[in-house]
């Protein structure tokens, strides 16, 4: 996994999610910069 | 919840909620409900001063609860930006987005389908300009995808063979090739119903995200984004478009089908729209004004 996630709840129930770039090193295949 | 009503003549779901004409109507730039908190502003839908990606149920959706979620997928923080403008590595990780939510909403009970899609510029409808996508999980597989799941199964059983498979064989010629790597095309499909309409799939069967290894999600990333540039880069604007993606539906291990996305883009030319009309909403008969071979020859050369 590249990503990392977070779950929130809103206060109207409703969830929100975050994504976010793993602390660990990314795959030398996914590296690259486009 | 929504009303599912069933139409017997066409023999599909009609979903009717009401609540939706209430929903956010062209919001201002500074008053964006998608982008990030800013410090001392109104809280929008992400608290939080910046993010990656964001995922959140939809505040005025068409299925929730025990029928299915209605999510929206904020692809960055940047307001005046869009899909194709985003790295090849960020589309990545989009994409590992698309696919952990394809895994856990196909896992939900009542959930048939999982749809991923994207509706870009006014001419489509969207009332949000923020660059976003939506996912809807629905308690039934939709006819558009019914319809190809029954081609499909009817083809492999004729011939042993993936129709979606076959369909790609027809394009090495390369005659309606927009662009293509050894794992990925784009091509304007000989059946297209719109002018600049392109599919990208995978050339080796993958059913969907869930399929996909990272070399498979590289290339994937690669030709979303060379497509979107090429799209924006045609009449120099941002062209509007719908972006579907048709996988196979979850959790059911007999049901065969080759992913793809498909595209369509609503102009004919830079300021004229090709509208559903009469044949097209009346009748189902799509009638197209240019020919699969001259549009893919155009997108090919920007």
């Amino acid at each position: 996994m590249r990503l990392s996630n977070r779950v929130v709840e809103k206060p109207d129930g409703r969830y929100l999610i975050y994504y976010e770039r793993s602390a660990g090193p990314v795959l030398p295949v996914l590296s690259h910069k486009a | 919840l929504s009303e599912l009503r069933w139409h017997p003549l066409l023999e599909e779901w009609v979903t009717v909620a009401p609540w939706r004409q209430d929903r956010t109507y062209h919001p201002a730039a500074d008053h964006c409900p998608l982008c990030p908190t800013k410090p001392g502003h109104l809280e929008t839908e992400i608290p939080e001063p910046d993010y990656h990606i964001a995922v959140f149920e939809n505040r005025f959706p068409s299925f929730t609860g025990e029928q299915g979620r209605c999510e929206v997928v904020c692809y960055t923080s940047v307001h005046d930006s869009s899909l194709g403008e985003q790295s090849v590595e960020h589309i990545q990780d989009l994409i590992e987005v698309w696919r952990d939510r394809t895994e856990e909403l196909g896992r939900l009970p009542n959930v048939r389908y999982v749809y991923i899609f994207e509706n870009r510029g006014e001419a489509i409808g969207v009332t949000l300009s923020h660059p976003h996508g939506q996912i809807y999980a629905y308690p039934f597989v939709p006819p558009v995808i019914q319809h190809e799941l029954r081609a499909h199964s009817r083809h492999k059983r004729e011939t042993g063979r993936c129709l979606y498979c076959d369909v790609l064989v027809g394009e090495r010629g390369g005659e309606r090739t927009v662009l293509r790597d050894e794992r990925w095309i784009a091509f304007v499909p000989p059946f297209a119903r719109w002018p600049y309409e392109v599919h990208i799939a995978p050339l080796r069967h993958r059913t969907g995200l869930l399929d996909l290894d990272p070399k498979d999600g590289e290339s994937f990333a690669r030709i979303l984004k060379g497509l979107l540039q090429k799209y924006d880069r045609l009449y120099d604007l941002p062209l509007p478009y719908v972006m579907a993606m048709h996988q196979k539906p979850p959790g059911r291990g007999g049901v065969d089908h080759h992913f793809h996305v498909e595209f369509y883009p609503p102009n004919r030319s830079r300021d004229k729209l090709k509208y559903l009309a009469g044949s097209e909403l009346g009748a189902g008969a799509f009638i197209v004004d240019a020919r699969a071979e001259d549009t893919a020859a155009e997108l090919r050369g920007l």
